[in-house]
């Protein structure tokens, strides 16, 4: 038996191995992960998985597994869709993992280090948001994790590309300096595809910023942008709310939340027009100094 | 006897429910999920963490029953708290 060969991708606050033969799988990845170095795939990775062909003999509906540490964590996609399950797959193992930090749902970009974290429930625009930011001059840190070291309170990047579905994926790709992998029509989650963060972020991947304001978004489509503060305890407890590990912390993720929730403001913000909405945050976040 | 090795339930109101602008939040003991409470609230949650400490639990129980019974949902917190004393204690209440 041989060992499959890992290709190692350093995200900034976490390092991810996976091997696989799929070569549609490697030019996706090259794709959407421009910016990689070749690194040692034997080297330590948080996260280390396969993407392994099902059967040999379905050759018009082959799927595709994800295996970790001898577990098939997902049921099967279609092999055309490898890179999705790559994505959502490494996901929610790094949420399983990466305990030492609390793990929000939250976009984050940056400003000279300075950290806007967007926590969000799923649906609520975050990803068009954080990447429409980012096309408007921010460093992107992230998209679906916002790391928070409870150490100090800092925020590391997680630079992976962002996930888009349906309609936001023409939005993202309309705009000036997009960069976005192939489209993958119809997966469990629609049509996705993903948005590449520029080449400084990506060099920026391990420099983490403070953070300045924390902003819970909402996307409804046509709606007036309205926007308000939130209460400091609110703002803990929502964070809270929207973490992947607050719970598996207990008082560490308790200590973290509420110190954030005293020094930044948060504002709840809903938006109908995305540009709108960028320029709001501008404004919120220059204020909040 | 409160557990040597743990804080007591006094300590934990005092490290894991800060008021803040105005609000408190409660991290609760056992389940670790997150509460925001008022100040009456954890008044009651103090009481409570006395009487536990004290190891007379069952008769603020009573005196909470007589007083006419709990607002809602702080009976859970409120015995949440006894979990941070040991179990020799709890089964003698």
């Amino acid at each position: 038996m041989t060992t499959p060969l890992y290709r190692l991708l350093d995200v900034g606050a976490a390092r991810i191995a996976v091997a696989s033969s799929l070569e549609a799988f490697h030019r996706h990845l090259d794709a959407v992960y421009p910016h990689q170095e070749v690194v040692d795939g034997a080297a330590f990775a948080d996260v280390r998985m396969s993407l392994r062909l099902e059967s040999r003999w379905r050759l018009r509906t082959r799927q595709v597994e994800l295996w970790s540490e001898g577990q098939r964590a997902f049921e099967p996609y279609p092999a055309r869709s490898a890179l999705p399950l790559f994505e959502w797959g490494g996901n929610w193992l790094l949420a399983q993992r990466l305990n030492a930090y609390l793990l929000l749902h939250a976009g984050v970009v940056a400003r000279d280090d300075q950290a806007l974290i967007l926590p969000a429930e799923p649906g609520s625009g975050k990803s068009t948001l954080t990447c429409a930011l980012h096309l408007a001059g921010w460093r992107f840190l992230s998209d679906e994790f916002g790391v928070v070291d409870p150490e100090n309170d800092e925020v590391l990047p997680m630079l992976k590309p962002a996930a888009l579905k349906n309609q936001s994926i023409e939005v993202i790709g309309a705009r000036p300096g997009a960069v976005i992998g192939p489209v993958f029509p119809k997966t469990r989650k629609g049509d996705v595809a993903h948005f590449v963060p520029d080449r400084p972020s990506f060099e920026a991947r391990h420099r983490r910023a403070r953070p300045r304001l924390i902003v819970f978004p909402r996307y409804q489509s046509g709606a007036p942008l309205r926007s308000r503060r939130i209460p400091a305890a609110q703002a803990a407890l929502r964070v809270g709310l929207n973490s992947f590990n607050y719970q598996v912390l207990g008082p560490v993720g308790f200590g973290a939340t509420t110190r954030l929730a005293q020094s930044v403001r948060a504002h709840e913000l809903v938006y109908g027009d995305l540009d709108e909405a960028v320029a709001h945050i501008e404004t919120l976040f220059r204020d909040a100094g | 006897m409160v557990s040597p090795t743990g804080p007591t339930p006094g300590d934990w109101l005092q490290r894991y429910c800060p008021l803040i602008d105005g609000q408190f939040v409660f991290l609760n003991p056992l389940s670790w999920e997150t509460h925001l409470l008022t100040e009456s609230a954890v008044l009651v949650l103090r009481e409570a963490a006395a009487s536990i400490e004290e190891n007379r639990f069952d008769a603020f129980l009573d005196e909470v029953a007589e007083a006419g019974g709990w607002p809602p949902g702080l009976e859970f917190l409120a015995r949440s708290l006894t979990t941070l004393v040991d179990g020799e204690q709890e089964a003698g209440q």
